[in-house]
């Protein structure tokens, strides 16, 4: 399959009382038509900076992106002849517009606030439809009411009408969230991004949700992009997963590839720590230290003050490296074997 | 975290030319005597209603006094005034606050109650009443202000503390078997120090502006003592023939509440943003 | 092996109003007719979601509220006749929210050091200032933290220290039991295991009873012998992990235990 949206080399810092926050370092990546990518990591890692930025929604007050090219390829997949902005970074309002939530859709992790408390659901998709579907296919009230309705019922809500009437507070949680995700997929967007959709909910109803999240990529063929921090989760549904630390991509490999033959220290070491399958008595593997500052980086490898099998080598700058089909890996150690952990 | 809260109060150039007026002030106050160029009290009748000039440069009044030097007093008043008063108001609202706000149940509802009878008042004329039964003097005028201009803060501390009797330290401190003393005071009040610090400065302001009206109206500091307040009663009577006489310590009046005013805000907003909360 | 700590049939109702003017109360059973013991030693897994009542037990357990009816014996004595001080010398608890959990406001030593200055109060010792200041560096080098930090604040640590932190003030009072509320459930993946480390290990050097409330399932599997599977303020289901895991009984169980994600590459 072809590529939809392609991200070379995105460099994003953020501005705290006048220092610079690297958040994101020379972040290369492709999403292809109809994958459901994983983006793992930790808290403060840059993986919602990720998100944001591809929807160019990071507020010039707090940082910026200073280097790279976030191409979306949608249109000329579509319209052959067509010839306007193809880099999200450099397009003007307009076209940004369009994007957002119309080529692009967007799902947060907490549908209680990701609402406006004072309209009620319907009004919210309505909102999002007339935007973005008013003057191509929808022209009509009566057609947006049905296709407001249509979004709910593919979420499986069982009383379309009746959550069209709520007002937010009305609906549960997981209600809620799956309202959010009718909104984003109303406007057909071809890529869907999804930032932690299921942490504030239960766990009954992250498997629901997850599942949803499938069905629908599936059904409408879109691209999803799903952001986490749960392991679990990403092993759940995604094709292909990267792994983020401190601002860089780490490791990047198919689902299997990762689970079974993953090659970064940081990679081996954060699946040891997950309390599954293990023996009784035997403790979790654990990463001493704690995630580095962003505005005071160490140099070379940024896993290297954590990492126990460091030398000398990991100081000098790292590049991805290609140690299987379509598994690439940072670590300049990577050749020596450095398995066996878990 | 004083340093980040110095560098943000540098940027706020409102706050910090308040800050200046007010410290010129207290100079002001402080030194009297060898600021003033006259003897505040010392007549002079050859000399009366002399208008601004080198020798008087804000003029003299009725009685010949060098306004002046009669308004650099006043600022001690004024000041001193402004500090009682909103002291005792502090320490009565802060207390009956953290009361309410960590006792909850029936003592939250009788101070509270109490706080409704408060506000419900007019204050003012519930101060001219309570000073023409009293002598009129300073004690009692910083006293009476400061008895009735706690309510405000104890509403808003209560309010601050209900919600965080639920925060997980203060359960914690519970929880370590700490008294309920200990608890009010090592662990609630640190952390309502802001509003508490942000009413003090705007409620000097207007006690100065209380205290300065009680006096206009003869209920205050009583002559020949100066005060902003009886000094511009003394200039009204004049007020077409010697404006120098109402208008400077009106002026002096405004420049110091201002001051105030606009120190207070500048505080609440450098410290309201929840500093050195998350992230320090 | 003997109860620690027994609870028998615990009931906590809240009611709500739910009109202004109505004077019809919806009634919340948090805790519904709750029996359960914990053996010495021991590590018991409390699971269920959110609103199940899990947190209502913690805090009933240490009196942070009280119940309608039943009662809680800790060594057969009844909690409700302790003094705070007698409870907190035996039960403690770990908050889940480590930014939430440490007043912004003291310094480390001071959090620590008060609840240093309360146990020797209640056990009579008398402990110069010194002396409180070694044990307070004790108690930090036991929860691997370094004992330099005294006159730090809280904001000045991530995460994972903070809990850590949490965790010294906990064992500053010696306890018998620990009430741990979903103690890693808002740390980073590889923190989490670092915690739960140091808690098999603070339970092996003090002999500790934990109470360990999660909802994640895993944990608590990997975690406890045994646990308590919790459903809208009753227990459902009760027993050994590992057979609950492998052959749940309950209907709630089933689905809850259907619904963990698992990582199909390593079955």
């Amino acid at each position: 399959m072809a590529d939809i949206l392609e991200i070379k080399h995105l460099f994003v810092e953020y501005y705290k009382r006048k220092k610079v926050v690297s958040a994101l370092r020379d972040v290369c990546l492709n999403l292809k038509q109809q994958e459901i990518l994983g983006v793992v990591g930790e808290s403060g890692c840059g993986k919602s900076t990720l998100a944001l930025s591809i929807l160019k929604l990071i507020l010039p007050t707090e940082g910026k992106i200073t280097k790279g090219e976030i191409i979306f390829k949608g249109y000329e997949l579509w319209e052959e002849d067509y010839l306007g902005d193809k880099n999200i970074i450099s397009m003007g309002d307009d076209s940004l517009r369009k994007i957002r939530g119309g080529e692009i859709g967007m799902i947060f992790q907490d549908p209680f606030t990701s609402f406006n408390p004072v309209f009620t659901i319907g009004e919210q998709i309505y909102e999002s439809l007339v935007l973005h579907r008013v003057g191509k296919d929808l022209n009509t009230y009566s057609a947006i009411h049905k296709e407001a309705i249509n979004s709910l019922k593919r979420v499986m809500i069982a009383s379309p009408q009746q959550v069209m009437n709520s007002y937010p507070h009305q609906l549960s949680g997981g209600m809620l969230q799956r309202a959010m995700i009718a909104m984003a997929i109303s406007c057909r967007p071809k890529v869907l991004i999804a930032d932690e959709p299921t942490t504030a909910l239960d766990v009954t109803l992250q498997k629901e949700i997850l599942d949803l999240l499938k069905k629908l990529q599936q059904e409408l063929s879109m691209s999803l992009i799903l952001i986490t921090h749960n392991l679990a989760i990403v092993a759940e549904i995604c094709t292909r997963i990267v792994v983020i630390y401190a601002g860089e991509i780490i490791e990047e490999a198919g689902s299997e590839e990762i689970f079974c033959r993953p090659r970064h220290p940081y990679t081996i070491r954060l699946l040891g720590s997950l309390p599954y399958l293990k023996p009784e008595g035997k403790r979790l593997v654990v990463i001493p230290g704690t995630i580095p500052d962003l505005i005071d980086l160490p140099v070379g490898c940024k896993f290297y003050p954590r990492c126990d099998e460091a030398s000398d080598t990991c100081l000098q700058k790292i590049n991805m490296k290609e140690v299987n089909k379509g598994h690439f890996v940072r670590c300049c150690r990577v050749k020596e074997e450095i398995d066996g952990l878990y | 975290m004083f340093k980040v809260f110095w560098e943000r109060f540098k940027h706020n150039k409102l706050a910090l030319s308040g800050l200046i007026v007010i410290l010129v002030l207290t100079i002001q106050a402080c030194f009297a005597p060898f600021i003033a160029p006259y003897n505040p009290t010392e007549q002079n009748i050859a000399n009366r209603l002399s208008p601004p000039s080198g020798k008087h440069f804000l003029g003299t009044d009725e009685l010949g006094r060098d306004v002046f030097s009669r308004i650099v007093y006043g600022t001690r008043i004024s000041l001193s005034v402004g500090f009682v008063a909103v002291g005792v108001a502090v320490l009565i609202g802060t207390l009956l606050g953290l009361w309410a706000g960590f006792f909850g149940g029936w003592v939250d509802n009788l101070i509270m109650r109490l706080v409704d009878i408060m506000l419900c008042f007019p204050t003012f004329f519930l101060i001219l009443m309570v000073i023409a039964f009293l002598s009129p003097n300073i004690f009692n005028i910083m006293l009476v202000i400061g008895l009735t201009s706690w309510s405000g803060l104890t509403r808003l501390i209560r309010g601050e503390c209900l919600s965080m009797r639920e925060r997980e330290f203060i359960q914690a401190a519970r929880l370590a078997g700490l008294k309920n003393n200990r608890i009010i005071f090592v662990h609630l009040l640190p952390n309502v120090f802001t509003p508490i610090l942000v009413f003090a400065t705007l409620g000097i302001g207007s006690a100065i502006l209380t205290e300065s009206a009680l006096s206009f109206l003869g209920l205050g500091v009583q002559p020949p003592t100066p005060s902003w307040g009886n000094i511009l009663t003394a200039g009204k009577d004049y007020i077409h023939t010697a404006w120098w006489l109402s208008f400077f310590p009106g002026l002096a009046i405004l420049i110091t509440v201002l001051a105030y005013n606009l120190l207070g805000e500048g505080l609440r907003d450098i410290l309201d943003p929840k500093m050195g909360d998350k992230n320090g | 092996m003997e109860d620690l700590l027994e609870i028998k049939d615990l009931k906590k109702y809240f009611f709500l109003k739910k009109g202004l003017f109505s004077f019809n109360k919806e009634t919340i059973k948090a805790v519904d007719n709750i029996s359960f013991s914990i053996k010495k030693g021991e590590i018991l897994g409390l699971v269920g979601e959110s609103g199940s009542g899990k947190s209502t037990i913690a805090k009933l357990i240490v009196r942070l509220i009280y119940p309608q009816e039943g009662k809680i014996f800790f060594k057969k004595e009844e909690i409700g006749k302790f003094s705070r001080e007698k409870l907190s010398k035996n039960v403690q608890m770990i908050f889940q929210d480590p930014f939430a959990s440490l007043n912004p406001k003291l310094s480390i030593g001071t959090i620590i050091g008060e609840v240093v200055r309360v146990r020797n109060k209640i056990s009579g010792e008398i402990c110069s200032k010194g002396e409180v200041r070694e044990e307070i560096k004790r108690i930090l080098a036991t929860v691997g933290l370094p004992i330099n930090i005294l006159s730090d604040y809280p904001h000045q640590f991530s995460g994972g220290q903070r809990q850590r932190i949490g965790i010294a003030r906990a064992l500053a009072m010696r306890p018998r039991l620990i009430i741990a509320d979903e103690p890693v459930s808002s740390l980073d993946i590889s923190i989490q295991a670092q915690i739960i480390n140091l808690l098999l290990d603070l339970k092996e050097e003090f002999n500790l009873s934990f109470l360990f409330i999660a909802h994640d399932l895993n944990l608590v599997k990997y975690l406890s012998q045994r646990m308590l599977v919790m459903y809208k303020g009753k227990i459902v289901e009760e027993g050994l992990s590992e057979e609950i895991y492998r052959n749940p009984q309950n209907l709630y169980t089933q689905q809850l235990i259907e619904s963990i994600p698992k990582i199909k590459y390593w079955l």
